[in-house]
């Protein structure tokens, strides 16, 4: 051992700690420096996530309003009803039906299988455009929007999303008239709708984790230079239209189908809006994996909740949707995960908060629809 | 930087460990380690920040997906509400607007100025056009500390829509005075000394 012990000069103790200390040093600033890259990454991914998914969702919509129909063939009908989305038996959520007849483009007809009705057997190479124009004007799509419950294994198999999550729905078919209409059912007969045109194909699943889908109409007796106000009065924007006031929105399913002054009372010519105001809200991948839950029950009249994984919470001015009830989240949590938030935000009353109610929260995109049909080009 | 040691010599002899081969296997110096992980902290900083920019640049994107968004909401805006409405039916100059906040873009301030656009030479006994005026609509916003902004020049006539008009006339109390969420005192003054000059 002498042998060895003389032979093998290793480092002196301060060399040691010298070293040592220089790795911890080294290694802390890599680490804070990946750690910080992920968030940045982890952030772009959420923004790039949202901005593909709401994107393409919010294009639909408004290609489909830009280009609804006017004059006689126009029609247009939106109203609110509440849903039972977390399968609790209580219909607790508020959300839209829409419904809209648009002119088809060719693109349309093509996918929607209607250019037999337009073709030229005379001249069959001629294309789509040019056969629309030969007939003169082009045939009508009715169009649906709503938000569906996503339902393990139904109504679609396989459908993403854990039960509680709602997902955008748009249908679509060629107008073929009475008996064959979206229009034909009645507002609360929504849900049964929207399985119907999911099952036969007719309805595609837009967006998945939709935590608001919210349209708001502004007619001619609209004022917006201070902003979008709902409300019933001559001047407010409206929640519901019923462009042919046939009574098809029917107010006894939500305060929002309250009749608006500024919509005809009785059946007439179809009266469209001059501007559609759409707000769509998704709940992120990274929120939905790493939900925070209530810690704590809270009553109807609680200012303050209590939060499992508190950390994971969004920052203090966020809208959070906690159940079927939205809050405001006005504070950090403290180290107990006790945390200030406004009860019953945009539209929603205050509930009973069970313990384990999972929060959730997104970034909502807005867009606004200038109506061709309602152009106002008369000025002076 | 190069690995030095003799790797043949990695064995142990049978007797245990040899003094001799000991001495002949040289390390890395502390040196060498220090300039080593320093080497790779730089390394990792410059890779990690080409995936940070990236990132960033990919974030900022829907950001101004969403400026563009709102700059199109503002120049509706601008479009409908430029001009005031004067109580006498005349229309009022051009109001100017600074950073007001946009409802559904948090984080987001839109702004207009207009000035006199190009004069239109009327022939004698024609009625003149209205004057046009080029206002430049702006949204401004923040990221990661930076002002970003984002804007559209348009050439808009001193007109009103009949639309605006009816609203004025059928909701008196909700009638917008114009652009201005609440106009001042010095709007108001500005407007009573303006509209003997109004287009109609």
């Amino acid at each position: 051992m002498a042998a060895l012990n003389r032979g093998a000069r290793g480092l002196t103790l301060i060399e040691l700690v010298l070293a040592l200390g220089l790795f911890a040093l080294l290694t802390v600033g890599v680490v804070q420096l990946i750690d910080g890259s992920l968030t940045v990454i982890d952030r772009a991914g959420t923004e790039r996530e949202l901005m593909l998914a709401e994107g393409s969702a919010l294009e639909w919509l408004e290609a489909d309003f830009a280009s609804l129909a006017g004059g006689d063939a126009a029609d247009l009908v939106a109203g609110w009803l509440r849903m039972d989305v977390d399968g609790d038996g209580i219909a607790g959520r508020t959300v839209p039906l829409v419904r809209l007849v648009r002119r088809a483009s060719p693109r349309d007809l093509e996918r929607l299988g209607g250019l037999e009705s337009v073709v030229d057997t005379d001249n069959p190479d001629l294309d789509a455009r040019r056969l629309l124009e030969r007939v003169g004007r082009a045939p009508l799509v009715e169009v649906l929007y709503g938000l569906q419950p996503s339902l393990t294994g139904k109504p679609s198999e396989g459908a993403a999303g854990r039960r509680g999550d709602l997902q955008l729905v748009r249908a679509e078919r060629l107008e073929q008239g009475p008996g064959r209409s979206f229009f034909d059912v009645p507002l609360a007969k929504a849900g049964t709708l929207l399985e119907d045109v999911l099952l036969s194909g007719e309805g595609d699943v837009l967006a998945e984790r939709v935590l608001r889908f919210e349209v708001q109409f502004a007619g001619e007796l609209t004022s917006l230079e201070r902003g979008w106000n709902p409300g019933t009065q001559l001047g407010e924007s409206l929640r519901q239209w019923d462009a042919r006031g046939l009574s098809r929105v029917d107010p006894e399913l939500s305060d929002w189908n309250a009749r608006s002054a500024a919509l005809p009372a009785t059946p007439g010519p179809p009266v469209l809006p001059r501007r559609v105001r759409i707000e769509l809200e998704l709940e992120p991948e990274r929120v939905h994996r790493r939900r925070p839950r209530l810690a704590e029950s809270a009553e109807i009249d609680a200012e303050r909740l209590r939060f499992g994984r508190a950390e994971r919470l969004p920052e203090a001015g966020t809208a959070l949707l906690i159940g079927e009830e939205w809050v405001e989240l006005l504070g950090a949590a403290d180290d107990e995960g006790w945390a200030a938030v406004a009860r019953a935000q945009r539209g929603t009353q205050r509930t009973l908060l069970r313990f384990g109610t999972p929060v959730q929260w997104g970034s909502p995109a807005v867009r606004e629809v200038r109506l061709a049909t309602a152009r106002e080009e008369w000025r002076r | 930087m190069s690995i030095r040691g003799d790797r043949r010599n990695t064995g142990l002899s049978n007797t245990g460990l040899s003094n001799t081969r000991l001495t002949s296997r040289a390390a890395f110096t502390l040196l060498e380690v220090v300039l080593a992980l320093g080497l790779l902290a730089v390394g990792a900083t410059a890779l990690l920040s080409l995936f940070s920019y990236g990132a960033l640049m990919s974030a900022g994107a829907r950001t101004r997906v969403e400026a563009a968004t709102a700059l199109e909401i503002a120049v509706a805006r601008v479009e409908d509400g430029l001009f005031p409405l004067l109580p006498d039916g005349g229309i009022g100059p051009p109001r100017a607007v600074s950073d007001q906040p946009l409802e559904g873009f948090p984080g987001m301030t839109w702004s207009v100025e207009a000035e006199p656009g190009p004069v239109e030479r009327v022939a004698p006994g024609r009625i003149a056009p209205p004057a046009l005026f080029k206002a430049r609509v702006t949204v401004r916003w923040r990221t990661d500390g930076r002002g970003q902004v984002l804007s559209k020049t348009l050439l808009l006539p001193q007109t009103v829509t009949f639309g605006r008009r009816l609203r004025q006339r059928l909701t008196p109390d909700l009638a917008d005075p114009g652009l201005l969420p609440e106009p001042s005192a010095d709007d108001e003054t500005a407007d009573g000394e303006t509209s003997g000059g109004a287009n109609e």
